[in-house]
């Protein structure tokens, strides 16, 4: 079985890198601007359901709202990704959830908060807190932490629809 | 005696500049070849190449200046910029255009180059670089006679694989079929007033026919040059195969029995 998702999220909150780490195991320091779109391939083993994801990173600098309306076609599910250290990156959740959700036609959306290695777990209570929203995942693309759990937990929804 | 000094100063200055430039040139045109292809896909950079309509012409110049500042300002900079300038148009921006400006941009690099160094091996793997290819593979591409590559079938909105035929290339078909269908999604949006499909792409030596079906796409990939016999044989091979999907909606859920049929339709276009 195939699915083709999503990452979305502002700029900079680290969707590439989390797909990085997903796909190839590895994390660069380094700045990318994602270009265009990149689309990469993982096998999920779904306790024996093997699932093929084709990831689709859209670009770059973007606000949600411009992500090009044909890129959501087709998707089974999203990873809707914020920074857990830039509160504009989450303020207004749930109205952003909603547009995803009407733009995508998909509930199938895993929410990540990323950065987990910036901060303290106190701040992550307090960010949890006020975000207003059910944060599905907590994750850091750096330390390699529930980035696995992420993709799994998408994987299953999206089986389970 | 002073003189030959001042020669042997200025013969030595010049490699040592030539050492230290030349390695930082060489990782930026590395750069520049690699990241594109690398970001965009492996299809993108030579896929870009979608034919102009004369339309299109404005556009071009409207977006030209633009592009060549950045394409300039990126050799010293990192190319990031010229690509963000080309995403939002990348529709109706086309490779033939960007071609001619990299192909002006090194023609101008290898004029500056010249008169500072002389290293043949060095230049040359710069002008390769560039291109892409081998003159070579240029010049006797006009006489190969067509060869149909590879097909694919792929569904229209999630751009997924649906079946796939191939003589042997090493590209990932499934991401293949992800950046066409990012690409032809592209295309469609700037064209969308006329209402018009993405319907081929060329770029080195290949032609990719597109034609679209109600839920999925098959592209055709050929190599060479096309005759009208070729052509025949293979818009029939299309059709016959997109009428059997069509009456028959099992093959839609049964990718096996899609593949086969795609094999059984398209083994003898080849002859
Ligand atoms: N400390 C830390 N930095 C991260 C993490 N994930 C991404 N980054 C950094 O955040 C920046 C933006 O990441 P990127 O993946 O390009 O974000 P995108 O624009 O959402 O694709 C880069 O400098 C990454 O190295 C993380 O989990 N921890
Ligand atoms: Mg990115």
């Amino acid at each position: 079985m195939q699915k083709k998702i999503l990452l979305v999220g502002d700029f900079g909150v680290g969707k590439s890198s989390l797909v990085e780490r997903f796909v190839y195991s590895r994390f660069s320091e380094e700045y990318k601007s994602t270009i265009g779109v990149v689309i990469s391939k993982k096998e999920l083993n779904l306790e024996g359901l093997v699932l093929k994801f084709l990831i689709w990173d859209v670009a770059g600098e973007r606000e949600i709202s411009e992500v090009p309306a044909s890129y959501y076609l087709g998707c089974s599910g999203l990873l809707f990704v914020f920074d857990l250290t830039r509160p504009e990156t989450w303020v207004g959740m749930s109205q952003r959830l909603e547009t995803i959700r009407q733009m995508s036609k998909s509930d199938n959306i895993i929410v990540v908060g990323n950065k987990s290695d910036l901060c303290e777990p106190s701040q992550i209570e307090q960010v949890l807190d006020k975000i207003g929203v059910r944060v599905d995942a907590v994750t850091s693309a750096r330390s390699d932490d529930n980035v696995d759990r992420a993709f799994h937990e998408l994987g299953r929804r999206i089986v389970n629809d | 005696m002073a003189k030959v000094q001042a020669l042997d100063r200025e013969i030595n200055d010049e490699q040592r500049l030539a050492q230290q430039v030349g390695p930082i040139l060489e990782k930026r045109i590395a750069e520049l070849q690699e990241t594109f292809p690398e970001r965009f896909g492996p299809v993108i950079t030579e896929t870009l190449k979608v034919q102009i309509k004369e339309s299109q012409d404005d556009v071009v110049e409207a977006i030209s200046p633009i592009i060549t500042k950045s394409l300039k300002a990126q050799i010293k900079d990192s190319q990031d910029e010229v690509v963000e300038a080309i995403y939002p148009i990348m529709g109706k921006l086309i490779k033939k255009y960007i071609q001619k400006e990299i192909a002006k941009l090194s023609e101008s690099v290898d004029a500056r180059m010249r008169q500072m160094f002389s290293f043949k091996g060095f230049w040359q793997r710069f002008i390769y670089r560039v291109k892409g290819v081998k003159e070579s593979e240029v010049v006797v591409q006009g006489l190969l006679p067509p060869v149909l590559e590879e097909i694919m079938v792929i569904e229209n909105d999630s751009g997924l694989l649906l079946a796939n035929y191939s003589i042997g290339s090493n590209t990932d078909p499934d991401l293949v079929a992800g950046m066409l269908t990012a690409i032809k999604a592209f295309v469609e949006d700037a064209y969308s007033k006329s209402e018009q499909d993405l319907e081929y792409i060329e770029y080195e030596t290949f032609t990719l026919y597109l034609q679209s079906f109600k839920s999925f796409y098959i592209v055709v990939a050929i190599s060479g040059v096309l005759n009208q016999a070729f052509k025949d044989r293979l818009n029939d091979a299309v059709l016959g195969f997109a009428v059997k999907i069509a009456e028959d909606q099992n093959y839609r859920s049964d990718q096996r029995a899609m593949q086969s049929l795609l094999e059984h339709h398209f083994h003898e276009v080849n002859d």
